[in-house]
C-alpha cells in the first residue's frame, strides 16, 4: 500500500529550484553613533553584469522599436508595393530608402523616449507649480513663448522647409521667398499663432468659455484672408502654403507640452476636472498659424515686388557657387537643424524653473540624458526624412501622374487608360490616407476620451472610423485638385463653411473634439509624407506648388466626426422616442435608448 | 459571520504590460477569488542603477491575491514565471500570512463542506 502525500505538501517540503537569502545579509546592518543616534550610510550603487543589462535593456528597447516600425513600416510597405504592382517602376535607390525608414524608426524611437525622460518632466513641474506661484500675466507670457519654442522643435516643421527647395522662384515668387529667405520668420510667425492659442486655450479652460465662437470668430478672417490671397495672382500659390502649416504644428512635442501647461493652470484654478478640459488648444494651434501666415505673406508682398526677389533670388544662387560649409551639406545640416530646433526649447524651460520657479531639477542625469536622446533622435530624424519620407514620398507622387498621364522621363507612362489611371491614383491615395490614421496611436486615445465623454453615445469604433474616412476623402480631394489644377480655395471656402454650419448645429461636446481630432490625425510620419508626395504629383504635373493635400485632410475629419456626431444623436433620439411611444418599456429597450 | 482563516495574501508588483497575463496565470493556478489589481509608482532600483535604471519602468501594477495556505506555493510560482520575474526590472511578490478574513461564503458551498467533514 502506497502511502499518499498531497503534491503541495511535497513540493513545500523539497523546496524546488529555490534559494533562501537572508535580507539583511544585503543589506548593511544599521550604525548608530555613540548618542545612539542612526549614521545614514550611503548605499552603493548597484552593480549589474553584461547579461543582466541585456535582460532589462532588451524588452525597453524592443518595446519602443516595434511600436515605431508598427506605424512606419506597413506605411513604407503599402507605398512600395503601388509602385511596383500598379506603377511597374521598381524604386532604384532601395537600399538608400530602406536606410532612411530606418533612419525615421530609431529617430522617433529616440526622440520620444528622450522626449518622456527629458522634456516631460519640465512640463509636468512647470505645468503643476507655476500657475500656483506666478500671477496669471506672467503664467501667459510663459505660454506664449512655450508655444513658440515647441514649434521650433516639431520634427514635422523640417519637412516644411525642406519642400522650399523645389519651388521655382519665376512661377511663385512670394511662396519662393517665404520658403526659402523667409522661411525663419515663417517658423517664428506659426511659433507665435501656436503660442497666441495657447494662450486664448488656456483661457478658454479658465474661464469655461465655448468653443464655439472661438470657431467662428477664427474662421471668418481666416476665410476673408483667404479669398483675398486667392484673388491675387502672385499671392495665389500661398494659400496651399498657409493652410498646410496648419497642420504641421501639432505634432508630438506641442500637444503634450502645452496641454501638460493649459490643464496645469485650469486645475490650479480649480476648473481641471470638467470632461473637456484639454480641448480647443489644438484646434486654435491649427487655425491660428493660418492666420499668421497670411499676414506675413501679405507684408511681404507689400515690402517686396515679385522682381526683386526674383532677381535676388538669382543674385543668391550666382553667389552659391563658393562650397557650402559642413552644416549647410547634407548630414551636416541635418545634424545643425536638430540641435538647433530643441536646445532654444530646453533652455527656455530650464530658465523657467530656475528664474521663475526656483525649484531645483528633480533626477538631473536622467533629465540630461533625456534631453541628449531628444536631440539625437531629432538628427536621426532629419536625416531618415531626407533619404527615406521625404524621398519616398517625393518619388511616389512623382510617378502618380504617370499612371494616366503622359510624364517625361517614364518610358511606359501613361502605364492606363486615362479614365482607369486616374481612378487608380484616386483610390491610392484615398487608401494611404485611411491607413495611416487608423494606424495613428493618438487617435485611440482620442476615441477612449470621445467614448467617455459622450457617455457611449459616440462609440470609439465610430469615430476611428469617421476620422480615417474623413483623412482619406481630405487626401484624394487635395490630389484631385493637383491633377486637375483648380484652385485650393474652390475646395476650402466650401468645405470650412459647411463646418461652421455643422459647428453651430453641434453641441459643445462634438464641437471639441471634432475639431481637435484634426490635429491628432498629422502625425510626425503622415505630414512629411504627404507633403512630399503632393509637391512630387505637382512637380511631375509641372505645376505651381504642391501644396493644400495637408489641409484638406485636416478638414476632413473635422466634417466627417461632426456628421456622424449628429448622426448618432438623431438615433439615439429616434430611439429614446421610440421607447417613451411604446410602454411598457422593457428593459432592453431601454438598454439600447442609452447605446 | 464566516470567518476564513489560512489564507495567504500574495502581492505582486509588476510592470504595467504584463498584469494580465500574469493574472491569468495566478487564475489558472488556482488564486480564482480575491484578486484586486492598481497602478502604482516605483522607487528605488532607478535611481540606484544609474545609467541603465532609465530601462527600469516606474508605472508599475500591484496585484493583490487571497489565497489559501495551501494554493500559496503553487500561485506564488506560477506569478514568477509569468512575470519572469528573475530578470532586472520585473518587479518582485512577496506573501503575507493572514490572520482572519470575513466576508460572505455562499451557502452552497458551506453545506458541501459540511457533507464532506461528516463523510470523514
Amino acid at each position: 500500500m502506497p502511502q499518499q502525500f498531497r503534491f503541495g505538501d511535497y513540493q513545500q517540503e523539497i523546496g524546488t529550484g529555490h534559494k533562501t537569502v537572508s535580507f539583511n545579509d544585503l543589506k548593511p546592518a544599521p550604525k548608530l553613533d555613540t548618542d545612539g543616534n542612526l549614521i545614514s550610510q550611503q548605499e552603493p550603487r548597484i552593480k549589474l553584469n553584461g547579461g543582466e543589462i541585456y535582460n532589462l535593456i532588451r524588452p525597453y528597447l524592443s518595446v519602443r522599436f516595434i511600436g515605431q516600425v508598427k506605424t512606419v513600416v506597413p506605411l513604407a510597405v503599402y507605398l512600395l508595393l503601388f509602385q511596383i504592382i500598379i506603377l511597374r517602376q521598381l524604386e532604384a535607390d532601395y537600399l538608400i530608402i530602406t536606410g532612411g525608414m530606418l533612419a525615421v524608426i530609431l529617430g522617433l524611437m529616440f526622440f520620444m523616449e528622450g522626449l518622456k525622460l527629458g522634456l516631460m518632466p519640465f512640463g509636468t513641474v512647470i505645468g503643476s507649480i507655476l500657475p500656483r506661484k506666478s500671477p496669471l500675466p506672467l503664467v501667459l507670457l510663459v505660454t506664449l513663448l512655450l508655444g513658440i519654442g515647441v514649434t521650433f522643435a516639431e520634427p514635422a516643421i523640417g519637412a516644411l522647409k525642406a519642400a522650399g527647395q523645389n519651388v521655382s522662384v519665376e512661377q511663385a515668387p512670394y511662396l519662393y521667398t517665404l520658403l526659402n529667405e523667409w522661411s525663419g520668420a515663417l517658423v517664428m510667425v506659426v511659433g507665435l499663432s501656436v503660442g497666441l492659442a495657447a494662450v486664448l486655450g488656456t483661457l478658454r479652460f479658465l474661464y469655461g468659455w465655448s468653443l464655439k465662437p472661438m470657431i467662428y470668430m477664427a474662421l471668418l478672417p481666416l476665410l476673408v484672408l483667404t479669398v483675398a490671397a486667392a484673388t491675387d495672382p502672385d499671392l495665389m500659390s500661398v494659400v496651399g502654403l498657409a493652410w498646410d502649416c496648419g497642420a504641421v504644428t501639432t505634432g508630438p512635442v506641442t500637444v503634450p507640452l502645452v496641454l501638460a501647461l493649459g490643464v496645469g493652470i485650469a486645475s490650479a484654478a480649480g476648473k481641471g476636472d470638467s470632461g473637456l478640459s484639454g480641448f480647443g488648444i489644438v484646434t486654435l494651434a491649427s487655425l491660428f498659424p493660418v492666420i499668421g501666415v497670411f499676414l506675413l505673406a501679405f507684408y511681404v508682398s507689400f515690402t517686396l515686388t515679385p522682381a526683386e526677389i526674383i532677381e535676388a533670388a538669382q543674385h543668391a544662387s550666382a553667389a552659391a557657387t563658393s562650397a557650402p560649409a559642413w552644416y549647410e551639406t547634407s548630414p551636416g545640416e541635418e545634424i545643425a537643424l536638430g540641435v538647433r530646433a530643441i536646445l532654444p526649447l530646453v533652455i527656455f524651460l530650464y530658465l523657467v524653473l530656475k528664474l521663475i520657479l526656483r525649484e531645483p531639477l528633480k533626477n538631473r542625469g536622467e533629465v540630461f540624458f533625456g534631453i541628449g536622446l531628444t536631440i539625437l533622435g531629432m538628427c536621426i530624424f532629419n536625416l531618415g526624412l531626407t533619404y527615406g519620407l521625404s524621398k519616398i514620398g517625393g518619388d511616389v507622387g512623382g510617378l502618380i501622374p504617370a499612371a494616366y498621364t503622359k510624364v517625361d522621363g517614364i518610358e511606359m507612362s501613361p502605364i492606363y487608360i486615362y479614365g482607369v489611371g486616374l481612378a487608380l491614383a484616386l483610390l491610392f491615395s484615398w487608401a494611404l490616407g485611411f491607413g495611416a490614421t487608423m494606424a495613428e496611436p493618438a487617435l485611440n486615445a482620442l476615441g477612449d476620451t470621445t467614448e467617455n465623454l459622450t457617455n457611449g453615445v459616440f462609440k470609439k469604433k465610430t469615430l476611428l472610423f469617421s476620422v480615417s474616412l474623413g483623412v482619406a476623402c481630405g487626401i484624394s480631394a487635395g490630389l484631385a485638385k493637383l491633377i486637375f489644377g483648380f484652385p485650393l480655395y474652390w475646395l476650402i471656402v466650401p468645405t470650412y463653411l459647411l463646418a461652421m454650419l455643422l459647428t453651430f448645429l453641434s453641441t459643445e461636446e462634438y464641437v471639441n473634439v471634432a475639431w481637435d481630432s484634426a490635429g491628432v490625425t498629422t502625425g510626425p510620419i503622415t505630414v512629411p509624407l504627404v507633403l512630399a508626395m503632393g509637391l512630387g504629383v505637382g512637380s511631375a504635373m509641372n505645376a505651381v506648388e504642391g501644396f493644400g493635400i495637408l489641409c484638406m485632410a485636416s478638414i476632413g475629419p473635422i466634417v466627417a466626426v461632426m456628421i456622424s456626431g449628429l448622426w448618432a444623436r438623431h438615433k439615439a433620439g429616434k430611439q429614446a422616442a421610440a421607447a417613451v411611444k411604446d410602454e411598457p418599456v422593457t428593459q432592453s429597450q431601454e438598454a439600447q435608448a442609452l447605446l | 459571520m464566516t470567518i476564513l482563516t489560512d489564507v495567504s495574501l500574495i502581492t505582486c508588483v509588476v510592470k504595467q504590460d504584463m498584469s494580465d497575463a500574469i493574472l491569468k496565470a495566478a487564475l489558472e493556478a488556482g488564486a480564482l477569488t480575491g484578486a484586486i489589481s492598481y497602478h502604482a509608482r516605483g522607487h528605488g532600483a532607478r535611481e540606484r542603477l544609474g545609467l541603465v535604471g532609465i530601462a527600469v519602468e516606474a508605472e508599475k501594477d500591484v496585484i493583490s491575491l487571497l489565497v489559501s495556505s495551501e494554493q500559496r506555493d503553487t500561485v506564488f510560482d506560477a506569478v514568477f514565471h509569468a512575470g519572469n520575474l528573475n530578470v532586472p526590472g520585473n518587479g518582485h511578490q512577496y506573501i503575507t500570512p493572514l490572520e482572519k478574513v470575513a466576508t460572505y461564503v455562499p451557502e452552497d458551498m458551506l453545506t458541501r463542506l459540511a457533507k464532506t467533514k461528516q463523510g470523514a
